[in-house]
């Protein structure tokens, strides 16, 4: 009887050869053909919109018939009410209840609203929101604004095209053009970057002038009456959205000061979780995205939307508010803490 | 044995193993080395997918910052930007901006399409849109259509919101044909490879089993031609040594036992030689015996002539030849014998018997016969002979017999010894034998009647004159 080759008396050999050739002829042969790239920040949904975020009876305080909110005084009155009629007709119907604008004569005033109650939703400048978190750390954070497209801007130090300065040390001795002593970026940032340079914002300047707005800073810094302004980005480009490209390009970028957050939606701290959770989805669904969304944030300020926040984008902000604390003995009062500043600006106009 | 030549496949079987250690490490070494190339491919792949997403993600900054502020002219003058062409592995032929309602708001080219891949159709573009602008995460796609090969990768244009999706198209080309060029120059060395083991385990087998392997058999076979005294003798450790040795002790115990075995033969054989002699020289001795008793028994002693018995036996031979032959019986007999005996004794009658048998035996052909029928009568058959010559025959013989000198033998005055015959011829004096030597008495009766010394036929009247007589 022939004996057979060892190969066809054990079959299991033979296939398990066959099998590891096609299985590596296959993991050769076929790539991955389509995947995701995970890992990378996550984004969350967008919020829901229409009939969810209906404010119920029961969502409210008893007897609240309107929702009053609160506005940052960045420009007139008038001007104000005009420019976000929509925005307040959007949030009205949105809730299913009445909005009610509400101006503040400050950023102080806002602040004490909002801690105080008095204002259900503020839309606070980020100084503002640190100075009023401080106060009521109870206070919600619903969401922080884009700007432009950007969810943060940046604080310039600038001097006309022209000018010899180049450095921040060439700033010395020379006409200091300030916001606000409350200002992010007109105020605190640069000082900030100018102690880590190791000047002294303090005496360094000839004069340090406070205008109140970055328009201000800007016109006082263009007619000659300073040498240099400290103003946020947007506001270098507010010129030219508004045709006065000229005026823009007589400004240079002496020094970059840093990036913020744009504003802060803030919530009293006695709002019922339900109507906090719908009053964030109505302002985190409206953005630039759609065309309705643009039409009503128009003319909003430059907004382009709202998105989710959480209290750490603040800190910067808030790390340079404290910093200046121990200075304001020279500066004003001396207080020694964050609530203790005066929520007044006092600038001089 | 059946067949007598030894067949020359040893090296098969080097070969075999050969062609397996090759075909194992072919399979073996194939597997491992696909694996290493496709972990090889697969991070060429995935180094070009992450560099074509970190290429867009660049791109998505801006790309969100138009669509928040809906400047859509600028981004398509810095997506086309994007697009030109460089020396890269992994080259971005064209992007699409996408807004978050999956339209296309601003592209490196003209058409505000989703981006065509090279050898594909739009729907498969406009598919991976539809996903690619409701994915939260970068996505990706790999198409490959003959020599061409592309990346479909999508990057969510974020800047604090999901303000689009940017789509692009890259070119691959570059990689896929470094993958494989890695997998061709993998399979060109595990082949080598391969093929030198292959070698390499041909030659050690060869050197090292197949060689000793061809030895041990032309020791056997030099064993079975009768070379009982090949040894191996071979000096190695290993389990061909045991074999050989095992080899070597079965010769040498075949060679004992079959040269114990030829001798108990050739002793045997020698006897039984021996034997066969002794046998051969009484089977002669037995043969002349016998041959004399044959001799003997038809003979006749006195005159050397056929005797009774033999003369039977040869009638019956002749008659039983059938009947279409002649042949004739002559019966002789001697005239007056009893008076020659009654002389001068039966000495002298033996010599006058023995004499004439010694004359008729001397006038008779080659075939034919005669015997001593008993007491002074001889019978002669003689074959093939007609009428005619038997009674010439007959004649003669009266006649010699008749002037034979006897006297002269004999020494003594005999006086005249006659002979007087009866003559029959086969078929036409009788059938059978009985009958005819029944008729040549009858007709030698008529003979002695007649006168002696003469021949006489027989005739049918004879059978009556015997009846009478």
């Amino acid at each position: 009887m022939p004996v057979a080759p060892p190969w066809s008396r054990h079959p299991l050999l033979t296939r398990g050869l066959a099998w590891a050739v096609l299985a590596a002829v296959a993991a050769c042969a076929q790539p991955d053909q389509a995947g995701l790239l995970t890992g990378g920040r996550a984004y969350p949904p967008d919020p829901p919109t229409g009939e969810a975020t209906r404010l119920m009876a029961a969502d409210l305080d008893p007897g609240v018939t309107r929702l009053r909110l609160g506005i940052t005084p960045y420009t007139q009155e008038s001007r104000e009410r005009r420019d976000l009629a929509p925005l307040v007709a959007h949030v009205s119907e949105a809730l299913g209840i009445p909005v009610e604008l509400v101006s503040s004569g400050s950023y102080g005033e806002l602040v004490a609203a909002i801690t105080e109650e008095r204002v259900d939703v503020a839309l606070l400048s980020p100084v503002s929101y640190v100075q009023a978190r401080a106060i009521q750390p109870a206070l919600h954070l619903a969401a922080r604004a884009i700007s432009q497209g950007s969810p943060e801007y940046s604080s310039y130090i600038i001097v006309r095209r022209d000018d010899p300065a180049h450095t921040l040390a060439d700033l010395r001795g020379r006409r200091m053009a300030w916001v606000d002593r409350l200002s992010g970026s007109g105020y605190l940032y640069p000082r900030h970057v100018l102690r880590q340079a190791g000047l002294d914002p303090e005496r360094m300047f000839a004069s340090a002038q406070f205008y109140g707005t970055h328009e201000a800073a800007m016109a006082a810094l263009l007619r000659g009456e300073v040498d240099a302004a400290a103003v946020a980005s947007g506001a270098l480009a507010l010129p030219c959205k508004a045709g006065e490209a000229q005026t823009a390009r007589g400004f240079r970028v002496l020094h970059k000061c840093g990036k913020l957050p744009y504003d802060a939606l803030a919530v009293r701290a006695g709002m019922g979780r339900e109507a906090l959770k719908k009053i964030t989805w109505v302002f985190q669904g409206l953005n630039n995205r759609t065309e309705y969304g643009r039409k009503v944030l128009a003319d909003t300020w430059a907004i382009s939307g709202w998105m989710p926040a959480d209290e750490s984008v603040y800190e910067g902000v808030r790390a340079h508010l404290e910093a200046m604390a121990p200075a304001r003995a020279a500066g004003f009062s001396g207080a020694a803490t964050l609530t203790d500043l005066p929520l007044e600006a006092s600038h001089v106009e | 044995m059946s067949n007598d030549r030894l067949p020359r496949r040893s090296r098969r079987l080097g070969t075999r193993l050969a062609a397996v250690v090759a075909l194992t490490l072919v399979v073996v070494g194939g597997g491992v080395a696909m694996v290493a190339v496709s972990q090889t491919a697969r991070a060429y792949r995935d180094e070009s997918l992450q560099r074509a997403a970190a290429m867009l993600a660049m791109l998505a900054g801006p790309a969100a910052l138009a669509v928040a502020e809906s400047t859509f002219d600028k981004l398509d003058g810095y997506l086309a930007e994007a697009v030109r062409p460089g020396d890269q592995d992994v080259q971005l032929v064209a992007v699409v901006t996408f807004d978050s309602a999956g339209r296309a708001v601003a592209a490196s080219t003209d058409a505000l399409v989703p981006p065509v891949v090279p050898g594909h159709d739009a729907a498969t573009s406009q598919d991976f849109v539809d996903y690619a602008v409701r994915s939260r995460h970068p996505m990706w796609r790999r198409l490959v259509a003959g020599k061409t090969a592309h990346l479909l990768v999508s990057v969510p244009a974020v800047s604090g919101l999901r303000w689009g999706t940017l789509v692009g198209v890259f070119d691959t080309a570059m990689v896929e044909q470094r993958v494989e060029r890695t997998l061709r120059s993998v399979l060109a060395v595990v082949c080598a490879a391969a093929g030198l083991l292959a070698a390499v385990t041909y030659a050690a087998f060869a050197r090292m089993a197949v060689r000793p392997m061809q030895e041990l058999a032309r020791a056997a076979e030099a064993i079975r031609h009768g070379a009982r005294g090949q040894r191996l003798h071979w000096q190695r450790g290993d389990e061909l040594g045991l074999m050989a040795a095992s080899f070597d002790h079965m010769a040498a115990e075949v060679e004992r036992f079959t040269t114990n075995l030829e001798q108990q033969v050739a002793e045997r054989s020698a006897e039984v030689e021996a034997r066969n002699h002794d046998l051969r020289v009484v089977n002669a001795q037995l043969r002349m015996a016998n041959a004399e008793l044959d001799r003997l028994a038809h003979v006749d002693p006195l005159t050397a002539v056929g005797n009774r018995r033999s003369f039977d036996q040869l009638i019956a031979q002749v008659a039983g030849a059938g009947d279409g032959r002649t042949w004739a019986l002559l019966m002789c007999d001697i005239d007056h014998f009893k008076r020659v005996n009654d002389t001068y004794g039966h000495q002298m009658g033996d010599l006058v018997l023995r004499e004439v048998a010694r004359v008729l035996h001397g006038e008779l052909r080659g075939n034919d016969h005669v015997a001593r029928f008993g007491g002074e009568e001889f019978v002669v058959l003689l074959d093939g002979a007609g009428p005619d010559t038997a009674l010439d025959v007959a004649r003669r013989l009266v006649q010699v017999v008749a002037h034979h000198d006897f006297e002269a033998l004999a020494g003594v005055p005999l006086g005249r010894i006659t002979v007087s015959i009866g003559v029959a011829v086969h078929p036409l004096d009788g059938l059978g034998a009985d009958q005819l030597l029944e008729h040549t008495d009858m007709a030698l009766y008529a003979a002695k009647s007649g006168g002696r010394n003469r021949v006489e036929r027989w005739r049918p009247e004879l059978r009556c004159r015997g009846a009478e007589g």
